[in-house]
């Protein structure tokens, strides 16, 4: 592998990406909700500042609490996903179906290039799509005269890593699908399924019949019961042993939900730009209670797992692409 | 056109559909969706049925009395239906299945290059289209009918038997699922005449999704708040005197009713606003009879005596809505794909 090369493929897919129509309809899209959502932002802001000012609230705002509409956008509605898998799902089986990869592997090139170069190409394009929305919102800050601190700053470059990371997660999802299905159209199929089952059956369905099978009976509904009509010591007593049974039952739901909700990188995203865009750590006059190191301790699990999913993705799919069978 | 060669392309439609691999996981997927909602459903039915039988629900009787109780509203089994509404609106993946099953209707014919063989036999391009959308259709019908089914199963099998007078509202949820899904298939297979090919076609129903669905109510908060100005109880004060607080207090009142008025009118344009909120209004009739002006206690959802004109005077605008969105997509397909420049 040539570092020349790869920059070339590495260019030429950037600049394919961010001139297609396809690329510059979802980022108008993008933009268009994140600006409005920002313009909502800043005057809940404002307001908020305004009521500071007289003394009717004790917490300073934070521009922070703007960029929530940025990561709301992406992850939670979900347009992040569909950029990144738009930008992804085509870029090797649409080469196969047009058959330009054998003539692409004709000219003195590497399949590590090839596949590296695509990789780095679109996670490119989608560091420039997020930039663009995050200097949108920068400027409407400015516009509206409110100066993030440098500290602020810092926090507000975290989370454009996370998301690009975020970005790059489904990108690699999707590049992976190109490689092992047949059919661009098969490819976003299997993609879209992929992210369903990591979001939704894993951590739904299956922490469900988890909690189920392994905890049995809610004794909720007994408690309800017992509560209305007890009126001896006998049943006080149990009560409390119900209630006692309760609470255990509550926490092994709950650490069962947290361990399968790491297998969704859109809930995941979800808890690590919450930590920094909305920092119950941080202190009332803007200087952190807690430093960077403790509050990865509290989400280093959801960390792993985010930084997890792109390189096993992209490992599955660089290794698969160098065995293809190409006839 | 006639209806015979139109029939008979459904119907090969409909066998393609429902033999093929990806309408079966597609179909378990959306089983999945709705069956984990309609379980969710079932446990707060649950919980509120044992508050109900200990207390009873806070409701207010004609003379005013109120009766304070543990739950909520009254259970019915009707409620329980909501799930199939949340999981095929809440996500793109309940619509999913009515997107993949359009996304190449057209784009995969010209992509094998079957259509030129096809338009080779005496058949009209307007019997094509249609009888594709009818084959669709129907596959997305036994889909929806499939759904409908399991779902009354697990409820007679729990011993739930939805009483006389909620069958036509499961009737009507149906027929809106089946709507809401047949809106997708529409807007599917008008990207797929559009487009190119199928990937492009998939990527551009999945843009037009997520505009139709989700952008109408992402704005509609920052409309309504540039519309209506800041919450008047922003100019609440500590001294401020008794009168002023009961003129301020309906000011709020008329404030937050024009939002949601505002917020409601612009979800139109939301597919999946209007499907959650006509399957609300049949499965919840509770939750959007006291939105934006609520009296403060529920009423019991068989006690509330709604009538169907009450019904149609609350929803009747995204019914319509419901209906002229597959309309424009169809339109819109039937007559590119009529003037499609084929060679």
């Amino acid at each position: 592998m040539k570092i020349q090369r790869l920059a070339i493929i590495a260019r030429k897919e950037t600049c394919d990406h961010i001139t297609s129509k396809k690329f510059l309809l979802l980022l108008l899209m993008l933009s268009i909700v994140v600006g409005i959502g920002a313009i909502t932002g800043i005057n809940d802001y404002q307001s908020n500042l305004d009521r500071y000012k007289s003394g009717d609230s004790s917490s300073v705002p934070s521009p922070l609490s703007i960029i929530s509409s940025i990561t709301e956008v992406i992850g939670y509605y979900g347009f992040g996903a569909i950029i990144a898998i738009a930008l992804g799902f085509d870029l090797i089986s649409g080469e196969k179906e047009t058959k330009s990869l054998r003539s692409l592997l004709s000219h003195p090139v590497y399949r590590d290039e090839i596949i590296n170069g695509k990789a780095i190409g679109g996670i490119a394009a989608l560091t420039i799509a997020i930039t663009v929305v995050f200097m949108l919102v920068f400027a409407l800050f400015l516009i509206q005269g409110i100066v993030p601190t440098l500290y602020e700053l810092g926090l507000m470059l975290i989370i454009w890593l996370i998301t690009i990371i975020f970005l790059a997660s489904n990108f690699a999802l999707a590049l992976m699908a190109s490689v092992i299905a047949g059919s661009s159209s098969n490819a976003l199929i299997l993609s879209l399924i992929i992210l369903f089952v990591l979001s939704f059956f894993i951590p739904v369905f299956s922490a469900r019949v988890a909690v189920y099978t392994m905890l049995g009976e809610d004794p909720r509904d007994e408690i309800t019961i017992v509560r209305y009509y007890a009126d001896s010591d006998e049943d006080d007593e149990y009560l409390e042993l119900l209630e006692e049974k309760q609470q255990d039952y509550d926490q092994k739901r709950f650490a069962i939900h947290e361990i399968s909700s790491l297998f969704s990188i859109q809930h995941n995203y979800y808890v690590l730009t919450g930590v920094f865009a909305k920092p119950s750590w941080d202190c009332i006059d803007g200087t952190p209670m807690l430093s960077l190191k403790e509050v990865i301790n509290q989400v280093w699990s959801q960390l792993l797992f985010f930084l997890l999913y792109p390189s096993l993705f992209f490992g599955i799919a660089y290794v698969k692409f160098m065995r293809m069978d190409l006839r | 056109m006639t209806a015979d060669r139109v029939i008979l392309i459904a119907k090969k439609e409909f066998n393609d559909y429902i033999t093929s691999k990806r309408y079966i996981a597609l179909l378990v997927m959306l089983l999945i969706i709705t069956g984990i909602s309609v379980c969710s459903e079932f446990d707060i039915y649950r919980m509120q049925l044992a508050d109900y039988s200990t207390s009873g629900s806070t409701t207010m009787d004609e003379d005013g009395n109120i009766n304070t109780g543990l739950a909520d509203y009254r259970p019915a089994p009707i409620n329980l239906f909501s799930g199939i509404t949340g999981g095929l609106a809440s996500s793109v993946f309940g619509a999913l299945i009515a997107i993949a099953m359009g996304f190449d209707a057209i784009t995969k014919e010209r992509e094998s290059g079957s259509i030129k063989s096809l338009f080779s036999h005496p058949v009209y391009r307007d019997e094509v289209i249609n009888g594709k959308a009818i084959g669709g259709i129907l596959a997305l019908t036994l889909a929806v009918t499939t759904v409908f089914m399991i779902t009354v199963a697990i409820l007679l099998i729990n011993s739930i038997v939805p009483g006389l007078d909620e069958w036509p509202g499961i009737f009507l949820l149906w027929f809106v699922s089946v709507l809401f899904l047949v809106s997708c298939f529409a807007m599917a297979i008008m990207t797929s005449v559009f487009a190119r090919t199928s990937g492009m076609s998939l990527i551009y129903a999945l843009i037009i999704f997520f505009a139709f669905a989700y952008l109408a109510p992402a704005i509609a908060p920052s409309v309504s708040g540039y519309i209506l100005g800041p919450d008047p109880m922003a100019d609440m004060r500590d001294d401020i005197s008794y009168e002023d607080y009961e003129l301020l207090i309906e000011e709020t009142k008329s404030y937050y009713t024009s939002e949601w008025e505002i917020t409601n009118i612009i979800n139109h344009l939301s597919i999946k606003c209007n499907y959650g909120q006509i399957g609300d209004a049949i499965t919840n009739p509770f939750f959007l009879w006291n939105r934006g002006v609520g009296n403060g206690y529920r009423l019991d959802y068989a006690e509330m005596g709604i009538s169907f004109e009450d019904f149609m005077g609350k929803v009747g605008s995204n019914i319509l809505m419901m209906f002229i969105f597959p309309a424009v997509f169809f339109g819109i397909s039937y007559v590119r794909f009529m003037r499609m420049d084929l060679r």
